[in-house]
């Protein structure tokens, strides 16, 4: 089997079957996303780092019962999001939001990668964790919002409102930063 | 396309271009490690397996045994019943074989002459609980019906009738004599000593009176001689 273009629910089948060589493959391939899903709602990086762990031991403990009924990506943040609801998530804005706020940027400035990465963050920590974390596993794995519905156990019109207000709510955080979407060279003036 | 959507666009682009955080190495490796401990079975976990499928074969061949012992057991049982009452019927005397067809014809006399006989007589048939001694009983009771006849006999010569002729019973009788005649001695005093170790040592007189009608020259032991003669 060409790991490299098997799909993951059957690089799960052969784990359960003995090949470690898939699940490292498996673990390459998601280890990454399913990292800051856990880790950007979770601000402790120690709870969040036990968490990442426990979420993957659980993973491979389901090895054995996994079936590809469903989608492997379904199946594993269903885990991570059941680890997540479970424990306590500390909402703290970032500690360097306070200097992000009061100093004044330069357009130089405000276009550093560095620096739209912490507003970015900063505007993300402030969300309410349920849009937090549709807004995560939107941007982080290809998952329909009918997939994120089943992971986070909501209805599909839920998942579509609570990404609707993330976006939102990231905008108008952003905007405070003087941080704003160009326009787009198509628009017939509604912009204006 | 609209504000919303290259908004949309732009906060994913945003998005994509701070995504860099990855799972320290350390992280990697303890799990990689744990991917390959739980396809390793513990040497616990095999021993377990084995010890369950010897426990499996070990209550498979003790139902297998059990089942034949209790096949052999149930078989045993059957030839034993089988066996136990041919023996039986190979003890009881030889020079009885009509022996129930004289029981039922004694009961039939008794019952069609209306012979109210003596309750001591009549009860011992059904208080006597060992064999020899029901023998015994039946056996005098053979015997009076035996005097019965040859009285009646004597009062046919004196032609005094036939009153008491109840046609059935002499035949009956003679029926049941012709055994009694063929007893052997010994069964007879078998019979005897039976009802003398019971502790019957009237009826073992009236038997033993008979023995010696039947049998005069016939030696007889000397401990019933003894036990007889206590008795008187």
């Amino acid at each position: 089997m060409d790991s490299s273009t098997a799909t993951d629910e059957s690089l799960m089948l052969a784990y359960a079957n003995g090949d470690i060589a898939s699940f490292e493959v498996l673990y390459d391939r998601h280890k990454a996303p399913l990292y800051r899903y856990i880790v950007r709602q979770i601000s402790d990086q120690e709870l969040a780092h036990d968490l990442y762990q426990e979420c993957w031991s659980r993973i491979i403990k389901s090895a054995f019962s996994y079936s590809d009924d469903a989608k492997w990506t379904t199946w594993a943040y269903h885990i991570a999001h059941n680890l997540v609801v479970d424990h306590y998530r500390s909402f703290k804005a970032l500690d360097d939001a306070v200097d992000i706020a009061s100093s004044v940027h330069s357009p130089e400035q405000l276009h550093d990668q560095q620096v739209l990465s912490k507003q970015l963050k900063h505007c993300m920590g402030k969300l309410p964790s349920v849009q937090l974390e549709t807004f995560i596993l939107n941007q982080e794995t290809d998952l329909t919002l009918k997939m994120i519905a089943d992971v986070v156990e909501a209805s599909h019109e839920a998942v579509k409102t609570r990404l609707r207000y993330a976006r939102s709510a990231l905008q108008e955080c952003l905007a405070k930063f003087g941080i704003h979407s160009k326009p787009s060279s198509t628009d017939s003036g509604e912009n204006a | 396309m609209n504000h919303h959507d290259s908004d949309d666009d732009f906060i994913d682009g945003l998005y994509q271009q701070s995504a860099k955080e990855t799972p320290p190495a350390q992280l990697d490796k303890q799990i990689l490690s744990l991917a390959k401990l739980a396809h390793q079975p513990s040497p616990f976990a095999k021993m377990m397996r084995f010890q369950r499928v010897l426990s499996v074969a070990a209550v498979m061949v003790l139902s297998i045994a059990i089942f034949f012992e209790v096949d052999k057991n149930a078989t045993r049982y059957i030839e034993q019943d089988a066996v136990t009452p041919q023996q039986n019927r190979l003890q009881s005397p030889p020079s009885a074989p009509a022996s129930d067809q004289i029981d039922q014809s004694v009961e039939m006399h008794e019952s069609s002459q209306g012979i109210e006989q003596d309750s001591a007589e009549q009860n011992p048939t059904k208080q006597l609980k060992s064999k020899a001694m029901k023998k015994a009983f039946k056996e005098q009771q053979r015997g009076f019906m035996a005097d019965e006849i040859s009285e009646l006999a004597a009062e046919e010569q004196s032609a005094v009738g036939a009153a008491s002729r109840s046609a059935s019973a002499p035949s009956d009788s003679l029926k049941m004599e012709a055994p009694n005649q063929d007893q052997k001695p010994d069964l007879m005093l078998q019979d005897i000593e039976a009802l003398l170790a019971s502790g019957q040592v009237e009826e073992a007189r009236i038997l033993f009176e008979q023995f010696k009608q039947r049998y005069p020259k016939y030696a007889v032991p000397e401990l019933i001689r003894e036990q007889i003669g206590k008795g008187e």
